[in-house]
């Protein structure tokens, strides 16, 4: 089995208005790694989430699951991967979460009865059995956010990539979802702000501003940098500050 | 943000709740369907129809304020049609064309706050409704709360810093409110479609029937 599940060579996207999100981008991630993408805001984090699975299409080579990121290939890599957007409402677009949960695995094309299966076990995963009626406008920002990464979890992808898990959740269902990660056993990437949650989630981090890779190494070497997170207009964790 | 806006009352004992929603589906369009072949001047079918309105809204045990306060607001777009016919057609024509708008609207009301929307949507799937049609109504009621939460969120901004009551700025902001709400939508509709995509979306929306627990 190839162990290498990502890669990036060379890749470089500007946005419609000529903007440079993303400047020569190399690296590569091991199957079953758990990788965060730090950054200021506006840094290239999402855009480069986005490249994963061929949303966002731009020079260079992207590599998803051993295939390059084309046209004729996206529908193979988009069943490898799921991507976790920042604003749930924009993955939950179904009536129930039942729905929601069913558009992946029958876009699959599933049998019905490993459809209604995954549906279950997903649910399961999140802790949020019996969610399947509910309309998403009646579930809380955490509970949509779970119901979103649930979605994900039916589709059984090898690559899981979070933009902003943890952001806007109350204490408790941030260090529920942060559970819920720490047992998934696929690829992990994940772009926020929350480097708490990084420092516990990941142990290799890439750190991203103005759309260059400024540092690509273990995370906890990254985020105990007072220098490098200043300069990136990020902050120590308090957790690394206390351990000092 | 918990809305209620379409299946309010969906929770309600009653004896309308208890008939099969396909079964209230096709008394409504029935209804419906009756009344727009009602010909002009035929005054005791309208009283029928009325006499059946209000036997359906006490069957169904839906708040009266509530009825008519939403049927009112949906036979809106009617009346001003109606109205613009005055030009050319007698008032007696105007009022009877409004009460069969009307009542439609009324049944058609008491239809969607009694029932859960999504089952209704799956009960159209199940007898036969083109899917993109009903999956282009399940959008609608999934999107319709998201774009009322962003308008009470940009008025909620705009009356945070709203001084004073002059109505050319009032004019100015509810302006500005409709074009970033436009902004936001196209934003958001661009978003779901990755979202879609993202979920291996090829264009076909596939369907299977949830086990519904309640009905």
């Amino acid at each position: 089995m190839q162990n290498t599940v990502l890669k990036f060579d060379k890749v470089s996207y500007s946005y419609p208005n000529g903007k440079n999100a993303l400047k020569n981008i190399s690296f590569s991630v091991s199957r079953g790694e758990k990788i965060a993408v730090i950054g200021e805001n506006g840094a290239g984090k999402s855009t480069l989430l986005f490249h994963i699975n061929g949303i966002f299409k731009s020079e260079g080579i992207v590599e998803t699951a051993g295939l390059e990121v084309c046209k004729k290939n996206l529908i193979e890599i988009r069943k490898k991967t799921g991507i976790l957007f920042h604003d749930p409402d924009d993955q939950l677009f179904c009536p129930t979460v039942f729905e929601d949960i069913a558009f992946g695995p029958l876009n699959l094309g599933l049998p019905e009865e490993e459809i209604r299966k995954r549906i279950k076990e997903s649910l399961g995963q999140v802790d949020l059995n019996g969610f399947e009626e509910r309309s998403a406008h009646h579930l809380s920002y955490g509970e949509k956010k779970r119901i979103a990464l649930a979605s994900l979890f039916a589709m059984k992808p090898e690559i899981l990539a979070l933009d902003e898990p943890t952001s806007n959740l109350d204490p408790k269902t941030r260090k529920n979802l942060i559970s819920i990660l720490k047992n998934f056993e696929g690829t992990l990437i994940i772009a926020a702000h929350d480097l708490e949650a990084i420092l516990e989630l990941c142990e290799r981090t890439i750190l991203l501003s103005k759309g260059e890779i400024i540092k690509d190494g273990k995370t906890y070497d990254i985020l105990s940098d007072e220098k490098l997170m200043n300069e990136s207009n990020l902050e120590i964790p308090l957790t690394i500050k206390l351990s000092r | 943000m918990h809305h209620d806006f379409f299946d309010k009352f969906r929770y309600i004992k009653s004896f309308w709740s208890r008939i099969p929603i396909l079964v209230r589906f096709f008394i409504a369009v029935l209804f419906v369907v009756y009344l727009a072949v009602i010909p002009f001047g035929k005054w005791e079918l309208i009283s029928v129809g009325f006499l059946t309105v209000l036997l359906i809204l006490f069957l169904s045990r839906l708040p009266l304020k509530y009825f008519f306060s939403r049927t009112i607001i949906v036979s809106i777009p009617a009346l001003m049609i109606t109205l613009s016919a005055l030009y050319f057609k007698s008032i007696e024509w105007v009022v009877f064309i409004y009460l069969k708008s009307w009542f439609s609207a009324g049944i058609m009301v008491i239809l969607i706050s009694t029932v859960s929307f999504p089952l209704l949507l799956m009960s159209l799937r199940k007898i036969g409704m083109p899917s993109l049609l009903v999956s282009l109504l399940g959008f609608v009621y999934r999107y319709s709360f998201l774009l009322i939460d962003e308008l009470e969120s940009l008025q909620r901004a705009y009356k945070a810093r709203a001084a004073g009551k002059s109505l050319k700025l009032r004019r100015y902001a509810f302006s500005n409110i409709i074009g970033t709400l436009f902004i936001r939508s196209l934003g958001r509709s661009e978003n779901v479609y990755n979202a879609m995509l993202s979920r291996g979306f090829n264009g076909y929306l596939k369907y299977i029937y949830i086990e519904s627990k309640t009905k």
